[in-house]
Formats: C-alpha cells, sequence, structure tokens
C-alpha cells in the first residue's frame, strides 16, 4: 500500500467517527426507549433486560462500548429480534440490495454514456434536443412516483411484468431497476453530452483530426477519457443517489433489501439495526468516493493522490 | 500588361486559387477569406502574415479541411495533382498526417493531456501506413531524435505535462512530419513559446526543410520569422491578400502601405529608448464591414477617396501569383521588368 | 442589479423552453394559491354524499380519495406546502451557504483549508439517512423538515460561493478596496457579496427542485408533513397505495410534482447557461 494511499483511509476516519457519534446521539436524545411500548413489563424484568443492553449505563460508556464493538467488527444485536445480530439481518438484505443497485448503476452507466454521446455527436441538432428534453424530464420524475406510474403501466394495465415481490424471478427485477436507474440516466447523459461537447472543442482534439484519425479513433483514444472523468466523478453521489432510492424503491416493490429493513427498523426504534444500516450506507459511500479518486487518479496522469 | 517572367518548368505543390471561406451565421455569413491564390513549390518555404482576424489561421483550416461543419470553403486548392475540395471525407482525412502535416500555436493544448507522447506519435503511422505498434514506436522514437529531443525513448513514456514548452512543439512537429509529408503547415509555431525557444524551433523547421525536402507554408503574425525562414512572402488584411512577393523583395521594398505598416512596428534592438512604437492606428476591419473598397482603408495613412469608393483593385506582376499587389496608390509600382 | 434582471430577461427571450417552463411555473404557483378559492371544498373535508377514490366528475374535477376528499382541492393545497418548503428550504441553505463560503473564501489560508475539510466530511455523510432518523426520533415538525432540508443542502452553495469568492477576491477592484483600507468585513458586503448574486441565484433556482424532491421523498415515507395536511410527495404515497381502484389519485399529484420540478430544472438550466456561462461550455 502506497503512503498517498494510506493517508487517503486516514482521511475517511473523521468522517466514519462523525457519522458514528451523530447516530449514536440522535437514537439516544430521541425521547422513547426501545422498550416503552411493553408497558406491562414488571420493573424487575425491565430493568434486566436493559441492563442486557447496557441501557442503564451512562451515555458515554454505552457510546465507548459501541465504538469498542464496532472496531472488533460486531455490529450488536438487534433490538427487536433478540435472537439474531444486526450483522446477520443485514447480511440477510445484502445480496438482494446489492444486485438491485448494482444493476441499476450498471444500466445507469452504460445508458447514460450512450444517450450523452448520442447527443453530442450531432449537437443542436433534433436528436440533441429529444434527448436532453427526455433527460431533463428524467431528472424530473423522482423514482418514488415513476415506480408507482411503472407499476400501474406495466404491471396492471399491460400485465407485462410482475407488479414486485422477490422469489428470485429476474422478471421481478426488471420495473425496481428501471425506476432505480432512470433520473441517474438522465444526470449521467447530461454529463457525458457535456463533457464530450468540451473536449471535441480542444485544440488536441483538432490535433488528433489534424493527423487524419477518424472521428472512430478520436472518440475511442482521445475523448473517451476525459469524458469519462466527470461522469466517474459522479459516480460517488449516483452511489449515494442509489442507496437511498433503494430505500423507497424496496418499499414499493416489496424487495426484502436493506432499505426495508431499514425503514421498519427505524419504525420499531431497533437501535441497533438502524445505527448498522446507516453506519452500512456510510461506509459505502465512502469508500465509493475513495474508488472513485482512485479511478480518477488512474485516469488522468496529472493527478497525484 | 507586364512581359512574363519565366514561369516555373514544374506545377507547385500547392496551388491555391480564389480560396473563399465563409461562416454560415443566423445572418447570413461572414467571409474570413476572400479570393487569395499562391503557390508553394515543393520543398519551398512560404509565409503568410497578417494581424489576428485576417484570415490567416482560416486559410490554414481550410487547405486541410478542418474548418467547421458551418463553414463553406470554395475555390481550387489543387495539392500534388489532386484538387482537395473535390475530395470525400476519407480520402482527405488519409491526406491530413500522412501527405500534409500540421502545426498548431499553443503546444500546451495540442497535445492529449491525458496520452502518452509515443503513443500519439505512434499512432499516426498506425493510422496511414498501417504499422504494427512496435515499428511505429521505434519509428516514433526516431522521429523525436530528428526534431533534436534528448533521451527519446525515455519521452515516449511519458505525458505531455512532463515536458517543457519547446519540448511539447518539438513532439507536435515530430507528430506532424513523422509520416514524412510533403508539406508542412505550421500556424505560429513559435507565438507561445520563449524567445530562445523561438529561434531554436525556427532552426528547427529550417533544418527539416532541408534534410527532408518538405515544402512549408508558415503562418505568423512576425514578419521576422518570415524574413528567417521563408523564400516567398503574402501579406494578408481582413481577408484580402494585399501583397506577396520575394520575402526579400517585399521587406526590403514594400509596396503596400499595411505592409510598410507592419516594418515600421516592429521594435527594434536600435529602437531608442522612452521613443513609442510605431503601432498601427485603429482596430482591423472585420471582411464583412467593409463595402466593395480595401479593408484597409481605415487605418490607411495614404488613403484616398477613390481606395473606399472604387472596388478592390489587382495588380499581378507574373503569371505565377509571384508578386500580387492590392492596392491603388502603392508606396512604388512594379517595376517594368524585375 | 437592473442590468442583470434585463439579462434574465433576455435569456429568456432567447429560450423559448426556458420561457414556457417560467409560464408554467407561474401558472402552477397561482393556481396553487386561488384554485381552491374557487370551489366549495376543503381539503380535508370528505364528501360524504359522493363515493370514495371516485374517477374524475364536474363534482371533484380529480376524483376524491380513499376517504372521500376531494383531489382538485388537496393536489392544490398540497401543492402551497411543496412550493413553500422548496423556497424555505432554499433560503436556509442559501443564507448558510453563502456566509459559510464567503467567509472561508475571502479570509482563506488554514481558516478556508479547515473550513473545507469540515464540508468534505459532513459531504460524505448519508444524509437522507440522518434526516430519516431526525424525522423517526423527534416527532414530524413541518419546521424540522425546512431546517433538516435547507441544512443538507448548504454543503453545495458553500462550495460555489467559496470558490467564486477567491476568484473575485484577486480581482482588481477588491485589491483596491485591501489596499485603501476598506474593513474586510465591509468588503465582503460591499464587493463581494454583490457580485456572487448572479451564481447565487443560479444555484438557488437549481436548489428549489432538489428540495422539492426531497420533502416530497420524505413524505412518500410518511415522516415529511402529517395528515390531514398533504403534500405532492404524500399524494402520491397515498394515490400509490390505491392505484389499481382509482390511478387518478396518483396521476394527478404525479404530474404537478413533475411538471413543477421540470419548470425549475429547465429554468435554472437556462440561468445557468445565461449568466454563468463557463460552468456550462
Amino acid at each position: 500500500m502506497t503512503p498517498a494511499l494510506l493517508r487517503r483511509l486516514l482521511q475517511l476516519l473523521p468522517t466514519l467517527l462523525l457519522l458514528v457519534t451523530l447516530t449514536f446521539l440522535m437514537l439516544h436524545a430521541a425521547p422513547g426507549g426501545p422498550f416503552d411500548d411493553e408497558r406491562a413489563l414488571p420493573a424487575a424484568t425491565r430493568a434486566a433486560i436493559e441492563a442486557q443492553y447496557r441501557l442503564d449505563q451512562p451515555l458515554w460508556q454505552q457510546y465507548q462500548h459501541y465504538i469498542g464493538q464496532l472496531l472488533r467488527g460486531d455490529l450488536g444485536p438487534s433490538y427487536q429480534y433478540p435472537d439474531r445480530s444486526v450483522a446477520d439481518l443485514i447480511g440477510a438484505g445484502l445480496p438482494l440490495s446489492a444486485l438491485l443497485g448494482g444493476l441499476a448503476m450498471l444500466l445507469a452507466l452504460v445508458c447514460g454514456l450512450m444517450l450523452g454521446a448520442m447527443a453530442a455527436l450531432k449537437p443542436h441538432g433534433a436528436r440533441d434536443h429529444l434527448l436532453m428534453l427526455f433527460a431533463v424530464t428524467g431528472l424530473s420524475i423522482p423514482n418514488f412516483v415513476l415506480a408507482p406510474l411503472l407499476i400501474l403501466l406495466m404491471a396492471v394495465t399491460l400485465q407485462w411484468l410482475p407488479a414486485g415481490g422477490w422469489s428470485g424471478d429476474p422478471s421481478q427485477l426488471v420495473l425496481p431497476v428501471l425506476a432505480l436507474a432512470l433520473p441517474q440516466i438522465a444526470t449521467i447523459a447530461r454529463l457525458t453530452r457535456a463533457a464530450l461537447l468540451d473536449v471535441l472543442q480542444t485544440p488536441w482534439i483538432r490535433t488528433a483530426r489534424a493527423k487524419g484519425l477518424s472521428e472512430r479513433q478520436i472518440i475511442w483514444r482521445h475523448a473517451l477519457r476525459p469524458v469519462m472523468l466527470p461522469v466517474i466523478s459522479y459516480l460517488g453521489p449516483a452511489a449515494a443517489g442509489t442507496l437511498t432510492g433503494s430505500v423507497v424503491i424496496e418499499q414499493i416493490f416489496g424487495l426484502p433489501g436493506i432499505g426495508r429493513y431499514f425503514v421498519l427498523a427505524a419504525m420499531n426504534r431497533d437501535y441497533g439495526v438502524v445505527l448498522g444500516v446507516v453506519l452500512l450506507y456510510g461506509v459505502l459511500i465512502v469508500v465509493f468516493n475513495l474508488l472513485v479518486d482512485l479511478l480518477h487518479a488512474a485516469l488522468d496522469p496529472r493527478v497525484r493522490l | 500588361m507586364n512581359p512574363s517572367p519565366p514561369t516555373p518548368a514544374l506545377s507547385p505543390l500547392l496551388r491555391v486559387r480564389d480560396l473563399c471561406v465563409r461562416h454560415a451565421t443566423a445572418d447570413g455569413g461572414t467571409e474570413t477569406v476572400s479570393g487569395v491564390a499562391f503557390d508553394v513549390p515543393a520543398g519551398g518555404a512560404v509565409g503568410i502574415v497578417g494581424e489576428s482576424g485576417s484570415g490567416k489561421s482560416q486559410t490554414a483550416l481550410a487547405l486541410i479541411g478542418l474548418h467547421g461543419p458551418s463553414t463553406r470553403v470554395q475555390g481550387s486548392i489543387r495539392f500534388d495533382g489532386d484538387e482537395l475540395l473535390a475530395l470525400d471525407p476519407a480520402a482527405f482525412r488519409r491526406l491530413r498526417g500522412a501527405r500534409i502535416g500540421t502545426v498548431f500555436q499553443d503546444p500546451m493544448s495540442s497535445l492529449n493531456p491525458y496520452r502518452r507522447i509515443g503513443m500519439q506519435l505512434a499512432e499516426v503511422l498506425e493510422t496511414h501506413r498501417g504499422a504494427t505498434r512496435s515499428a511505429a514506436w521505434a519509428a516514433a522514437a526516431r522521429a523525436l531524435d530528428a526534431v533534436r529531443v534528448s533521451s527519446p525513448l525515455q519521452r515516449l513514456q511519458q505525458y505531455p505535462h512532463e515536458l517543457s514548452g519547446g519540448m511539447r512543439q518539438r513532439v507536435t512537429i515530430a507528430m506532424a512530419i513523422i509520416a514524412g509529408p510533403q508539406l508542412l503547415i505550421a500556424d505560429e509555431p513559435t507565438t507561445a513559446l520563449d524567445p530562445t525557444v523561438q529561434v531554436q524551433i525556427l532552426e528547427l523547421l529550417d533544418q527539416l526543410r532541408r534534410e527532408q525536402g518538405l515544402a512549408l507554408l508558415l503562418i505568423t503574425h512576425d514578419l521576422g520569422v518570415v524574413a528567417r525562414l521563408c523564400e516567398q512572402t503574402l501579406v494578408m488584411v481582413s481577408g484580402n491578400l494585399v501583397e506577396a512577393g520575394p520575402t526579400r523583395e517585399l521587406l526590403s521594398a514594400p509596396r503596400h502601405p499595411y505592409t510598410a505598416a507592419l516594418l515600421r512596428a516592429r521594435p527594434s534592438i536600435h529602437h531608442p529608448p522612452g521613443m513609442p512604437l510605431n503601432g498601427l492606428p485603429g482596430q482591423p476591419t472585420l471582411a464583412h464591414e467593409s463595402g466593395q473598397g480595401c479593408r484597409f482603408a481605415a487605418r490607411c495613412e495614404r488613403v484616398q477617396p477613390d481606395c473606399i469608393a472604387l472596388p478592390l483593385y489587382r495588380q499581378t506582376h507574373d503569371a505565377a501569383e509571384q508578386r500580387v499587389l492590392l492596392c491603388r496608390h502603392p508606396l512604388r509600382p512594379f517595376a517594368p521588368h524585375v | 442589479m437592473n442590468r442583470r434582471a434585463h439579462s434574465v430577461a433576455d435569456a429568456l427571450r432567447q429560450r423559448p423552453v426556458a420561457l414556457a417552463a417560467a409560464v408554467a411555473l407561474l401558472a402552477i404557483t397561482l393556481l396553487c394559491i386561488a384554485g381552491p378559492w374557487f370551489v366549495d371544498w376543503r381539503f380535508d373535508a370528505i364528501d360524504f354524499d359522493g363515493t370514495w377514490s371516485a374517477p374524475p366528475s364536474a363534482m371533484h374535477w380529480f376524483g376524491t380519495d380513499s376517504l372521500g376528499r376531494d383531489l382538485y382541492v388537496r393536489t392544490l393545497v398540497g401543492g402551497r406546502i411543496s412550493l413553500a418548503v422548496g423556497l424555505v428550504g432554499t433560503l436556509v441553505s442559501l443564507l448558510i451557504g453563502v456566509a459559510y463560503g464567503a467567509v472561508a473564501g475571502y479570509v482563506g489560508g488554514r481558516v478556508d483549508a479547515l473550513m473545507m475539510r469540515a464540508v468534505d466530511v459532513l459531504y460524505a455523510l448519508p444524509f437522507l439517512f440522518l434526516v430519516i432518523l431526525l424525522m423517526l426520533l423527534f416527532g414530524r415538525h413541518l419546521l424540522l423538515v425546512f431546517v433538516a432540508i435547507g441544512a443538507i443542502n448548504w454543503l453545495d452553495m458553500a462550495r460555489i460561493v467559496r470558490g467564486e469568492t477567491r476568484a473575485l477576491k484577486a480581482r482588481d477592484f477588491v485589491s483596491a478596496a485591501i489596499v485603501s483600507g476598506v474593513s474586510p468585513s465591509r468588503i465582503v458586503a460591499h464587493h463581494i457579496v454583490p457580485n456572487l448574486l448572479g451564481v447565487v441565484v443560479v444555484y438557488a433556482t437549481l436548489t428549489v427542485p432538489q428540495v422539492i424532491l426531497m420533502e416530497a421523498f420524505l413524505s412518500f415515507l410518511g415522516l415529511g408533513v402529517q395528515a390531514p395536511a398533504t403534500s405532492w410527495g404524500a399524494l402520491v404515497a397515498d394515490g400509490a397505495r390505491d392505484m389499481e381502484l382509482a390511478p387518478a389519485a396518483l396521476i394527478f399529484p404525479a404530474l404537478f410534482l413533475g411538471a413543477s420540478l421540470l419548470s425549475l430544472n429547465l429554468l435554472g438550466d437556462a440561468l445557468r447557461d445565461a449568466l454563468d456561462p463557463r460552468q456550462h461550455r
């Protein structure tokens, strides 16, 4: 591992620590504990349960304990399902969420780049205007609005695709992936178009033309990298957006992923699970941003970490 | 009119006639080059001099077909027997880089910052000669050596930002000549460089021309540059070619008031300190702003009413467009015999 | 200022799409404000004579929801909340962002480095999840939605304003003010902030749809506005619940939300092109 990379990794620590602390404090400052609903609980039993979860200890001790636990890679127990650990619950939802998010990002990247390039190669024509109108419309339809509309059209009216649920059938993922990817497709297409138009006007593309290279060579050899750079930079925010979107998308399509657990756990004040999921998302976003930076440095010879 | 001097036995490498470049805009269009004609003999060196907006760079771009899609080019450009304006885009593309090399002004931005020098040199041969990668890279190293770049093998692996400005311009020259073109177009090749580096680059261009038999078309705003390198010089004002002639003759005995003014405007080391420089007054007239008359008239000290009222008056001294003058009231007329 | 207003008007005139967007936005806003005055229904009144989840009719122009409430009035009243959240949220983010960015950019040096490092740290937080937590834990006040959303969006504004401030600080008229001994606070107030206005207006226009979107997202999850009050996000959520029975209850609020966001995005793009050509070369 290079010293530069190590430094970048160390820079992640304040973000993660802030994240853990904020979440922890927020949960504990909230009015009402996790066992408030069970009023009938005898005081002794209640005290025993609270002791088991260390709710009787001073806040900073609970905090210390939690941090220590995290450092050991233990996310702690679920408050709602005492027999299951948070890691268990997250592990159960992760594959589906990862599949959904990964497919959506992949689709967004491929379609976004293609549509953006199509618009930029014949700028200011009818095709360009149509594609960009489509893109700005895509940006303007939130995925939680698009999802029910897609269900209404494709599942209820046309009955081409299932409306939701998850039994391992790939067709059940088509609509969720589409709903999740569309705003990202729109953003990436706009970014690609702007970057490609920009690059094609540079003096070094003129040099490439003066060398007699074909348009195909100019695009693939000379324009692709600089066009990829802003798109790659956007992948960090795109990952965050996809994670956020997956919460509602999983809810709407009834997919048993992490996002759905998160909403359920939050409703039930299941501190452990909520903290675990927020932490997981935070780490994912932070790590994704790091990867994006690394990729950026790999593609741009002028950038050093 | 005049007894014609002996015309060159061979037809020139590049023969440009009635070249017009017109940008299509919403309100009609603007002509940036109007009726330019000149020859570049094989192995010769011709300079085009003019201020920014004179149309000299537009002329260069039109020659290699890199004027934008909204630009119309009319007239005739014959290069080595081919009429370039009649070529289809693919044939024109095969000619660029292979038979006509081009060097642009700013070496900082005319190399792709994301690609290694070697790849940018080698791809010219891979494209035009179908060379294998290893053969192309070996040739790239030789080309760097030819433009006097030190340790070429190591340079091939570097990126443009790792080189100095002068070194980068040597690389772009190497890129322009690597495929062995007959003509090298250099558009302000030294403008963005330090004065000492400028001299080195000009010497390099001159050397390459002699060693490789390249014809050179040099575009510049600097009369000193053409004086150093070019046998024939063309002067452009607002899209018109106003004077053409052998460089020595043109610089020692300018006929057009603009050429004379340009010569006077050159600061020299003999210039007394504190004295103002002889700048040209006023702003260049844009081609489309003027009527039919002389486009230098507004700034000309010899201007007469007929300069503005009457159409342009063009004199050629010999059939091969060796000596041209576009002026009604020149400083000195063409001599009856040269 | 006058010239800037003039160039905005020019920008709109040269871009028919943006002009149409501005007109649409104005129409939607006016409709949301005045539209409910012209019908007899109140947004929380149940029409016991009509049917629940009724399709559009002369009586209920957009139909009724599953509780028999008039959807036309609900959509427009919900629009008031959505638009108000968009404006107020943007204002909050604008105030924080401009102040933070201008100070960091003007003071520069280590203060700037530290302040921007803090922004970087905050940037990497999964903010929306924290807001969801906040809503769940501390009750669902509309005020909290405003503040939370505004507090998220200031980061972008701070970065942009800081960059602009640094560029402005290097300009001659600011140097001139510094060497003439004008106090830093006066320079920021009189020379920096007024010149930031163009950029700030453009990014504020682009922030409004983001804020509206975020409110809609929270309300969709049931964490934003609380019944019987409503917003477009909450209406879409209601509509999605029984869309098979009454698609109108989904389609009308979705249409209003989508049209507003689209208009704002188109308008923001056009303003950015017109006032800030560097961002959109």
